[in-house]
C-alpha cells in the first residue's frame, strides 16, 4: 500500500506531466535536452555513478526584452528572453552493485537566455523512480531460493537543478543547438520511511525543435 | 578556448568512477541480493573460491554494516582460507528496501540470520557453516541460536565476538567504566573540563538509552573504550557505490526502533537466562580493554555483571567445545586491533569443528 506523502507526490507528478500536454497547443520553442550525469557521493573516495537524462521542454510563458546592440552602426535589435517551462523527463543512473534507477517526471523550469545565447536556468521537478537491483537477486520463500531478475521497488522523487549554457542557434541565426552544465540534487522516497539525498553534476547537449520567430 | 577548457573538466569529472578490485587468483568476491519479508539483504561472499567452509559474517549496532569488517586484518587474514558471508541486516548498511518500524524487532532479524543461513548453505554451496556475530550481532546470533534448536543443527560453531547478549547490564556497565575514565583523567589533569562535562551528563543520565547512547558512545570513544590499539592497520576495500546518507541514518533509525518482544532493548534485552539452550562448539572473543560491553566487572558499579563469566557458565556446550580469548591490547574491535591473533583463533576453531 502506497502512503499518503506518496501518493500526494504521485499526485503532483500526474499534475505536471497532464499540465505539459494541455500547454502544447502553445508552443513556441521546445529544446529537447540530452544529458550525461554523474551522481555522486560523498566518501573515499568520493563516488560517481554514470548516467542520463532526456527531457523535452514545454514552453508555457515567457517574455522578451529588445535592446539595440551595443556600438552597431546597423542597429541590429537583440533580445533577452525569460522563458517558463514544463519539462517531462526520463532518466537513470547505475550505481555499480547497488542498484540501477528509472525515473520518469516533469521539471518546472525558468530559464534565462541572454542576447549572445548565454542561458542559465534553474528547475524544481517531481516524478516517479523504479530501483533496480544491480546483483544476483536470491528471493527466500518458504525455505527455498528461487533467483529472479528485475528485481526493486519502487520510489516517489523531488528534484531540483541550476544549470547554465551556451543557445548558439540564438545568435547570428545558428544552428539550433546548445551545450549546458549543471549541479542538481534529487530526494527519494522511501528508505528506511526518510527521504535520501543524491547530488549530480550534469554536461548536456540541447537542440531546439521549434523556435519562435519574432 | 575557455569554453573549452570548462567542457573538458566538466568530461573528466564525469567518466571518473571508484574501481572494482579484481580479487587475487584463488580468491572470490561477489554481491548478492536476498530477498526476504520485502526487504533485500545486501551479502558479499569473499574468500577462498574452493572451500567449502563459510564464516557467516554479522555486525553490529544496530544498524551497521559488516562491509566495514573487510577494513580489518582479522576477516581479510581468514579469507585466504575460508569463504566470509558478509551480510547487511535489515535496514543497515547497504541492504536496501523500506520496512516499517514493526519489522524493526530481534525476532524479524533473527528470521533474517536463517535466510542468510540457507543462502549460505544453498547457495554459496558451504557444508560447513560456522556463525560470528560482533557487538550487537552477537546479541541477535546468540538470539537466533536460543529459539530453535533446528537453527544451530544447521551450524558447525558459533563465533561470537564482544556479544551485546546483555545490553541492558552492558550498559549499566558501560556507563560505570566511561565514569571511572573520567575520575581517572580528572585525577591526572588531562581535559579536566571536558570530563567534569562527561560526570555531569551521567549524573543526569542513570540509564543510557537509545535516546542518551550517541552522547554515551561519544565519551567513550574519548576514553578509548571503543578502540584501544589505535595503531592498527585499516586496510583498503572496495565498496558499492552506495547512497551515504542511509548508512549515516541507519544506526538512529534501526536503534530507536528495535525491540525484542516488543519493548526497546535498550532497557529490556538480556539474553542470559536463555544462553542455556546454546549447546553449539562456541568461541567467544572478548577485548579486554572494552568499555562499550565492559568483559568483567567494573569497579564501582553495583550490579554484579561479568558479561565473559555469565555466557561461559551460561551456554551448555560441553567445556571441551567452549573456548574463551581475551585480547589484552584491544577494547571492541579485536578484529581489528589485533587482527592476526583474532584470524588464527578463528581458524584454529574452524579447523577443529568444521
Amino acid at each position: 500500500m502506497l502512503r499518503s506523502s506518496t501518493k500526494f507526490l504521485l499526485l503532483l507528478t500526474s499534475f505536471f506531466c497532464s499540465q505539459s500536454l494541455m500547454a502544447q497547443k502553445d508552443i513556441k520553442k521546445m529544446p529537447i535536452q540530452l544529458a550525461a550525469i554523474t551522481n555522486m557521493d560523498v566518501g573515499d573516495p568520493i563516488s560517481y555513478s554514470p548516467g542520463m537524462f532526456l527531457d523535452i521542454g514545454i514552453r508555457i510563458a515567457g517574455s522578451s526584452t529588445e535592446k539595440n546592440k551595443f556600438g552597431s552602426a546597423q542597429g541590429v535589435v537583440r533580445t533577452k528572453d525569460r522563458d517558463f517551462y514544463l519539462k517531462p523527463f526520463l532518466g537513470f543512473y547505475k550505481r555499480e552493485d547497488y542498484h540501477t534507477a528509472v525515473m520518469v517526471g516533469t521539471d518546472l523550469t525558468f530559464r534565462s537566455t541572454g542576447a549572445g545565447g548565454f542561458f542559465w536556468d534553474a528547475n524544481i521537478g517531481a516524478g516517479y523512480m523504479h530501483l533496480f537491483f544491480n546483483a544476483p537477486v536470491y528471493v527466500f520463500e518458504n525455505g527455498t531460493f528461487e533467483e529472479k531478475k528485475f528485481q526493486g521497488y519502487a520510489n516517489v522523487i523531488a528534484k531540483g537543478s541550476v544549470n547554465f549554457g551556451w543557445d548558439f542557434g540564438k545568435a547570428n541565426g545558428g544552428l539550433p543547438i546548445g551545450v549546458y552544465t549543471g549541479a542538481g540534487f534529487f530526494f527519494r522516497y522511501p528508505n528506511n520511511s526518510n527521504w535520501v539525498r543524491s547530488p549530480y553534476l550534469q554536461l548536456g547537449i540541447m537542440y531546439t525543435l521549434k523556435k519562435d520567430k519574432k | 578556448m575557455r569554453k573549452f577548457l570548462f567542457l573538458l573538466f566538466a568530461a573528466s569529472v564525469l567518466v571518473s568512477c571508484s574501481k572494482y578490485e579484481e580479487p587475487p587468483a584463488g580468491l572470490m568476491d561477489k554481491y548478492y541480493f536476498v530477498k526476504t519479508d520485502g526487504i533485500a539483504l545486501a551479502v558479499r561472499v569473499a574468500g577462498k573460491i574452493d572451500s567449502d567452509v563459510a564464516i557467516i559474517a554479522t555486525h553490529g549496532g544496530p544498524g551497521g554494516s559488516s562491509q566495514t569488517f573487510r577494513f580489518t586484518n582479522g576477516f581479510r587474514t581468514l579469507e585466504n582460507n575460508y569463504k566470509i558471508v558478509y551480510w547487511d541486516q535489515r535496514a543497515s548498511g547497504i541492504t536496501q528496501g523500506n520496512p516499517s518500524t514493526s519489522q524493526i524487532n530481534i525476532e524479524q532479524y533473527s528470521k533474517d540470520v536463517d535466510a542468510i543461513v540457507e543462502f549460505t548453505r544453498q547457495i554459496v554451496g558451504a557444508k560447513s557453516v560456522f556463525l560470528l556475530g560482533h557487538s550487537w550481532g552477537g546479541g541477535l546470533t546468540a538470539y537466533y541460536l536460543q529459539d530453535q534448536q533446528s537453527h544451530q543443527d544447521k551450524l558447525k560453531g558459533y563465533i561470537s565476538v564482544c556479544p551485546a547478549y546483555n545490553v541492558v547490564g552492558g550498559l549499566g556497565a558501560s556507563r560505570q567504566w566511561v565514569i571511572n575514565a573520567a575520575l581517572v583523567r580528572i585525577t591526572l589533569n588531562k581535559d579536566v573540563d571536558y570530563w567534569r562535562k562527561a560526570l555531569q551528563f551521567y549524573e543526569r543520565t542513570p540509564i543510557i538509552l537509545a535516546g542518551s547512547f550517541l552522547d554515551h558512545a561519544t565519551y567513550l570513544g574519548k576514553a578509548d573504550g571503543a578502540l584501544f590499539n589505535k595503531k592498527a592497520p585499516v586496510l583498503k576495500s572496495y565498496l558499492p557505490a552506495f547512497e551515504s546518507q542511509p548508512i549515516g541514518q541507519n544506526p538512529f533509525f534501526v536503534g530507536e526502533n528495535m525491540t525484542i518482544g516488543g519493548k526497546e532493548i535498550y532497557g529490556n534485552m538480556d539474553l542470559t537466562p536463555l544462553l542455556g539452550r546454546i549447546n553449539l562448539p562456541t568461541l567467544l572473543m572478548w577485548g579486554d580493554k572494552d568499555g562499550l560491553l565492559p568483559p568483567d566487572k567494573v569497579p564501582n558499579h553495583p550490579a554484579q555483571v561479568e558479561l565473559v563469566n555469565a555466557f561461559m557458565n551460561g551456554i551448555s556446550t560441553p567445556d571441551s567445545d567452549k573456548q574463551f580469548v581475551r585480547y589484552m591490547q584491544s577494547a571492541h574491535q579485536p578484529m581489528q586491533e589485533e587482527g592476526l591473533k583474532f584470524a588464527v583463533d578463528v581458524a584454529l576453531f574452524i579447523e577443529k569443528y568444521k
